[in-house]
């Protein structure tokens, strides 16, 4: 099974552009310039956005979890000064629509790559892993994919025991958070060792990307169940088992 | 980086006349440029750094800054302040801010007017009379036309609000190049010497505004980390403590009626003000105001009694600096400084409170009101292209979003995101067959829709009618450097896309103010003329009053012929002062001024010999 995936997730891999890049203002040769690809080395126009280019190459870093916070801001205020349209306020209009589009890029790649949680899903919908086009407008929310059945079913089963016997409910709702709690520990402890897999893999082993995307699906059918305990809580705050606690 | 100079075009720019800074304040307004690499205050035409901002009626005409502040209590019902308040609001938005005013407010089609005289102004027309003023001040400070400007606003102002001040600089005839934030052009000042580094909060209170913005300083980049507040807490709000107070106590001895009383009204505010100001240096103050059927009302003031019911108020500004510091992801040890702005913070429980918010004394040593004008000045000449080596790096203060079904806010963009900034994502339908959707943009932090601020509204039709769910339809975010917001929806599948560029849902289309610039047109010269017929009033009158009251009793004193000469001089300033040609105003009053030297001398030497 984990064989078959992996030629699944290969055949998505993001091709990577290795053609001659010319400016659009002056038809310079783009590659080997300081701020490449943002900026023409020979008459420093902004480039467009390119087909290709991604949160990991706007700021030239590879695409890995491990990322170097400070190295991060050195390269994002490196790119500001040249690229802000503030530096482009009396430029021609092209120039200036380049450099807001690229610089609203580089903030968004800026804040995704610092962000643990952001970082992950940047990187897996580069990879194109789990379902990224999800949020509904003027509509219902989307499925987030089935419940893990085990939790599932211990869950209703704990629904079930508050409602037959109230007097054991509230050791019953501990027992379960506390078996949530430790779930919740197992899967950042498996995710971080299947991130340090992918990095240590150089970015080769998509496996490792596919189980995080499946850890990833689990911990948030878990973070539903801890806020449905929390209203189960809540529900039965008043009675005189439990206390408001 | 000479290459860049080739689309920055610089020259043009230059030609174009200087770019100023000004800051729109609730209480004051100020203008700045930077000469010779600093940033530099310019005088107003009444020869103060600070213009009020107050505009008053006389005769019939708008006029404004110290004149109109003077008319606050002497003509309360022609003369109104603080309008920054009502700037970018509906009138159901204002309810509770404005019964506290003494001036009316008058609900209009979306936006609230305020009444001044017979007439209705909204808050984005009296905003523009102020910056009219402001900008003749650096016309005639500078000598050359000033065109274009950068505003500040404060940081946690909403989009309406912005559009409101962008509206009110067009009005007045000037190209608004960029709306900042006034923490973060305080913090430009304060950083501008590049010895400053590091982690920063800026804790500004002004008039009627609270902003805290969280910054990291580095290597001439400022790059706002967070930013939070509350646009309705100022130092007009610890003004009320004193008027609620007197306004308790003129109750029980004098009945409800008494309080209807508009210039009355006035008069406590402004003396509370006073009071408060006053007790910034010392530990006590009294309060005094004449009642309109007689007698005065007297209240003595200690500071500590102030302080504490200061202090409560004052908390109100915890709860948005932490939020802040949540945001930037810091707590208050990291930071190296915290940095006071605003009038306000030259009170010590303003200091005191946020030193007990921060666990550190805060930095009182920039120019608590100049400061912001400076950073606007600053920017200003960033955006000449003329100061190359700082650079702005600010956020959005409140989240971008759109309605989804059942009435909820998906946001897009969150709040403390660095602008310019993009967003999208796909929706898709909720109905079958559905055809059209609904584009609500939000903006705000609350969940319910309706519980944030309606930006604007579109509708995207020539849906594909498929099953629910199967449409792909992809919304996009765009907001530039200017905080200016551009929504884009598209369906994926047909191509069919429809853009729009969100205007304010409280305030003034482009159509109605150039409409209301090409009505002006006209009546600017008019407005001059007007301006210097006042001016020249003002100017004559003291120098009559005061020659009237002295010369009966310096009559002995006098030759027979000084006294004829001067009786002439003040019968034609008299006949002037009642015409309306300036010239002959400002002639007849030198001459009166020639024809009364020796009876100056005389009151002088009298004076002299009596004290
Ligand atoms: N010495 C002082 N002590 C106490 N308060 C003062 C002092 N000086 C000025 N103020 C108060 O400061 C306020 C005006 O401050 P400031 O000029 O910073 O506000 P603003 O810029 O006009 O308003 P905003 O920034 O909210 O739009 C007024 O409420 C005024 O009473
Ligand atoms: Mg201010």
């Amino acid at each position: 099974m984990r064989s078959g995936l992996v030629a699944v997730v290969l055949a998505s891999r993001p091709e990577t552009a290795d053609s001659q890049l010319l400016c659009v203002n002056c038809q310079a040769l783009l590659q080997g310039a300081k701020l490449f690809p943002h900026l023409c080395g020979a008459c420093g126009f902004p480039q467009p956005l390119r087909e290709g280019e991604n949160s990991f190459s706007l700021l030239g870093v590879r695409p890995l979890f491990g990322q170097d916070e400070s190295f991060l801001r050195a390269r994002f205020y490196e790119l500001s000064r040249a690229l802000h349209p503030d530096r482009f306020a009396a430029a021609d209009p092209r120039a200036r629509h380049n450099s807001i589009e690229r610089m609203s890029r580089i903030n968004e790649a800026y804040r995704s790559l610092r962000d643990r949680k952001l970082l992950r899903e940047t990187l897996l919908s580069l990879f194109e892993v789990g379902e990224s086009v999800t949020a509904l407008g003027n509509s219902a929310r989307a499925q987030k994919g089935a419940p893990p059945v085990e939790l599932a079913e211990s869950w209703f089963e704990l629904q079930d025991a508050v409602m037959d016997d109230p007097n054991t409910a509230q050791t019953k709702i501990l027992e379960f958070e506390k078996s949530l709690q430790f779930k919740r520990h197992a899967f950042d402890i498996l995710m971080t060792e299947q991130e340090a897999l992918f990095d240590v893999s150089e970015g080769q082993d998509r496996v490792a990307l596919l189980e995080i995307s499946r850890i990833l699906r689990e911990v948030s059918y878990l973070d539903s169940l801890f806020r449905d305990v929390l209203r189960l809580k809540e529900r039965l705050g008043g009675s005189p088992f439990l206390g408001s606690g | 980086m000479s290459e860049l100079t080739i689309f920055s075009s610089k020259d043009s720019r230059k030609s174009a006349g200087p770019i100023v800074g000004i800051d729109l304040g609730t209480t004051n307004s100020l203008v700045a440029l930077v000469q010779n690499g600093a940033p530099q205050v310019l005088m107003s035409r009444e020869g103060a750094r600070m213009i009020p901002s107050v505009v008053s009626l006389a005769d019939g005409k708008p006029i404004v800054g110290g004149q109109a502040r003077r008319n606050k209590v002497r003509d309360a019902s022609h003369t109104v302040f603080s309008v920054k308040r009502l700037l970018g609001r509906g009138f159901d938005d204002l309810k509770g801010a404005i019964d506290q005013l003494p001036y009316e407010v008058v609900p209009g089609e979306g936006v609230a007017r305020v009444k001044l005289g017979d007439q209705l102004y909204t808050a984005v027309e009296i905003s523009a009379m102020i910056l009219r003023e402001l900008k003749a001040s650096a016309e005639a400070a500078l000598g050359e036309p000033v065109t274009r400007a950068v505003i500040t606003v404060p940081a946690y102002f909403n989009d309406s609000q912005r559009q409101a001040t962008r509206a009110a600089g067009r009005l007045a005839g000037l190209e608004v190049l960029r709306i900042v934030n006034e923490p973060t052009a305080a913090s430009l000042a304060y950083g501008l010497d590049r010895k400053k580094q590091g982690l920063i909060a800026v804790y500004d209170l002004g008039g009627g505004t609270f902003d805290i913005s969280v910054l990291r300083l580095e290597d001439g980049i400022f790059e706002v980390l967070a930013t939070n507040g509350n646009t309705a807490l100022g130092g007009d709000d610890l003004d009320r403590i004193f008027v609620a107070e007197a306004e308790r106590e003129i109750r029980k001895l004098h009945g409800e009626k008494l309080l209807s009383d508009i210039n009355l009204r006035a008069a406590l505010l402004e003396c509370a003000e006073q009071v408060k100001i006053a007790l910034s240096t010392e530990l006590w103050a009294v309060m005094k105001v004449a009642l309109p059927q007689g007698g005065v009302y007297e209240r003595t003031w200690s500071r500590s009694e102030f302080e504490e019911l200061a202090h409560g108020l004052l908390e109100a500004t915890r709860a948005p600096c932490l939020q802040a510091l949540k945001d930037a992801g810091l707590s208050a040890q990291d930071l190296s400084d915290v940095v006071m702005v605003g009038g306000p913070t030259r009170l010590s429980i303003v200091q005191k409170v946020a030193e007990e918010i921060f666990g550190r004394k805060p930095n009182t040593s920039l120019h608590p009101d100049e400061v912001v004008a400076a950073g606007a000045a600053i920017q200003a000449d960033i955006l000449a292209g003329n100061t190359t080596d700082l650079l702005l790096l600010d956020v959005i203060p409140l989240s971008l979003g759109i309605e989804t079904y059942g009435g909820l806010m998906a946001p897009l963009i969150p709040r403390n995101t660095r602008i310019p900034a993009s967003a999208r994502d796909t929706f898709t339908t909720f109905m079958d067959r559905q055809t059209g959707v609904d584009i609500h943009v939000l903006q705000g932090e609350r969940d319910r829709a309706g519980e944030n601020r309606s930006l604007a509204r579109f509708k995207l039709k020539g849906i594909e009618p498929l099953p629910a769910g199967m449409p792909r339809i992809e919304v996009n975010f765009l907001i530039d450097a200017d905080g200016i917001l551009q929504v884009a929806a598209k369906d994926l599948r047909t191509g069919y896309e429809q853009a729009i560029e969100v205007r304010p849902s409280f305030g003034l289309t482009d159509d109605e103010i150039d409409q209301m610039l090409a009505a002006q047109a006209g009546s600017e010269e008019s407005d001059r003329a007007f301006r210097k017929l006042v001016d020249a009033r003002t100017e004559a009158e003291p120098v009559l009053r005061n020659t009237e009251k002295h010369l009966e009793r310096a009559k002995e004193s006098l030759s027979i012929e000084d006294f004829a000469k001067i009786e002439g001089c003040v019968l034609s300033l008299r006949t002037a002062l009642a015409g309306d040609r300036p010239e002959a105003i400002i002639e007849a009053k030198y001459a009166l001024n020639a024809a009364t030297v020796r009876l100056a001398e005389i009151v002088i030497s009298d004076s002299l010999r009596r004290s």
